[in-house]
């Protein structure tokens, strides 16, 4: 039972269920700098930093699948790029073993940076809205900036969806 | 651990693979998709309602805090433009039921079924124009309905869900719809009858603009002399105003009288002289919505600042003729056959939607025949 109860899945989904409320119902309606923040990209690129790439990558799909059923999107589209995002997070977290904590805000920033800039590289192909890069000198710095400052909240949070223990490092015994 | 690993890169196939096959079906429409989404939204709303008992508060000390300011300079200047519109608006709707009276006699009124919705969502991301209302296919609103304010066309409406719709805004970069631009003439003197003014009972017509309280571009003033053989002498006052008074009615007012003349001066609304169609695009949040496809008529003069911009209708298009769309802005022009852009100011405030209302307009190529 207890090994059901741990499988990430069933972590994901509630989770997710309400990262897209909070989005939804808060973020949706706050603009800092005319920029809607990324909660639930943040959340991938976070849980990314302890589950590695592979399955960072598998969390920023399953979120953003959720998030296209949420909002209407084609399907797929923000499963890739949150997907992306959790990839290049997890990736680039393999830079240090056990890197301070602040660069694991940085790392969480570009991951984040890395989806919202997917996004409209995507709807490019997917859509015939074209690329619409103009905003996205204001766009990325916003949410780099708004997914480092959520990160201490998120990555337990990921951590916690991935069912994965916090790293101790104890000495070896003699 | 190695960057570069068979895991690694697998994931990574794997996350684009099934991305792409999710993308390529949803495009092509599937309707277990449709079902999925909305047996999604049933569960997710449970969530959104607590999630909104908790956010509200904090959205609202967000916006007290942000929007203030903005506000109480946006109310001052709102009050100031109210002022200055007030006389505008009168000449308006001596305009407008003059309008429905001649469409009412021509039989063109249609009143359209409305269905009027609350905003309860923006735009997800950054790179999306679209509102979320809080009415859906129960409510009569489907796929493709146009959707208003007030004070003009906002967009349309993308998907329907049962209690819940998402509308694309015109700011859209997917957004178009066709349109057609009007302007009130420009002032002009325009001389009739050879532009004599002798006593020989021709007659001199002269058109031009003079302040009436109403806006320079709603009224114009027709000022007709005509010179009379002393024995015909005749004159009317419909308003049995004296000399020099402007009706508030718009209508005839001014007679002066003397043995040999009759000066009459008519303040007439002046009919919008619509120029050309052509297609109205967004481009984005961040630029304005524009027209293209349109070419300069050598009989209407050159596009310009103030023309109005509205739905052309026709039989395919999705939404009914004479929607307030905007005005021009700004016109580009451009080389070659291209024609010039005329970049297009909203008349609907798409940042402050609050209510708004879905058209359950049916083109005519939709409207089904009993043949």
């Amino acid at each position: 039972m207890e090994n059901i109860l741990r499988r990430p899945i069933l972590r994901v989904i509630p989770v997710g269920l309400v990262m897209m409320a909070v989005q939804h119902e808060v973020f949706q309606n706050l603009h800092p700098f005319g920029v809607v923040v990324q909660m639930v990209l943040a959340l991938c690129a976070a849980a990314a930093i302890s589950g590695g790439a592979e399955r960072g990558a598998w969390i920023g799909f399953v979120l953003g699948v959720m998030y296209d059923l949420s909002f209407a999107a084609p399907l797929g589209q923000h499963g890739l790029a949150y997907g992306l995002a959790g990839f290049v997070a997890g990736l680039i977290s393999l830079v240090a073993v056990d890197p301070h904590w602040w660069l694991k805000l940085i790392f969480v920033a570009l991951g984040s940076t890395v989806g919202e800039l997917a996004l409209p590289v995507i709807k490019t192909f997917v859509s015939d809205s074209g690329w619409q890069g103009q905003r996205l000198g204001r766009i990325l710095p916003v949410i780099a900036v708004s997914s480092a400052v959520a990160a201490p909240l998120l990555m337990p949070l990921g951590r916690w969806c991935l069912a994965i223990r916090k790293k101790t490092w104890t000495m070896p015994k003699q | 651990m190695p960057v570069y690993s068979v895991n690694r890169r697998r994931a990574i196939l794997l996350l684009i693979l099934s991305s792409v096959l999710l993308l390529t079906l949803d495009l092509r429409g599937n309707p277990l998709f449709d079902r999925a989404r909305t047996a999604f939204a049933r569960v997710l709303d449970p969530f959104e309602t607590a999630a909104n008992v908790v956010a509200t508060p904090i959205r609202n000390a967000w916006h007290g805090v942000i929007d203030y300011p903005d506000l109480k300079r946006e109310n001052e200047a709102l009050r100031d433009q109210l002022a200055a519109q007030r006389g505008a608006e009168l000449a308006a709707r001596a305009v407008v039921y003059d309008y429905l009276e001649l469409a009412a006699l021509n039989g063109l009124v249609v009143n359209y079924p409305r269905v009027t919705a609350r905003v309860v969502g923006g735009a997800p991301g950054n790179f999306e124009q679209t509102i979320e209302i809080d009415r859906g296919t129960a409510d009569g609103v489907r796929v493709g309905a146009t959707v208003i304010s007030p004070a003009g066309l906002v967009g349309k409406i993308t998907k329907a869900y049962t209690d819940r719709s998402v509308v694309r805004l015109i700011t859209d970069a997917e957004y178009a719809i066709e349109c057609k631009v009007s302007a009130v003439p420009e002032t002009a003197a325009v001389v009739i009858g050879g532009g004599s003014s002798e006593s020989d009972g021709s007659s001199t017509t002269t058109v031009g603009t003079t302040p009436s309280g109403a806006s320079r571009d709603d009224l114009a003033t027709t000022t007709t002399t005509t010179t009379l053989p002393q024995s015909t002498t005749s004159t009317t006052s419909p308003n049995g105003s004296g000399n020099g008074e402007v009706g508030a009615d718009g209508g005839t007012t001014t007679t002066g009288v003397d043995d040999t003349s009759t000066t009459t001066t008519t303040t007439t609304p002046l009919t919008p002289q619509e120029r050309e169609v052509g297609s109205c695009e967004g481009r984005g949040s961040d630029r304005l919505p524009a027209m293209r496809f349109v070419t300069e008529n050598p009989a209407f003069g050159p596009f310009g600042v103030g023309d109005i911009v509205t739905t052309a209708g026709g039989s395919t298009s999705l939404a009914p003729p004479g929607l307030i769309i905007g005005e021009v802005i700004n016109v580009v022009s451009r080389p070659g056959s291209a024609g010039p852009l005329l970049e297009i100011d909203l008349a609907a405030d798409l940042d402050h939607l609050n209510f708004v209302q879905v058209l359950r307009f049916t083109p005519l190529t939709e409207v089904p025949t009993d043949n």
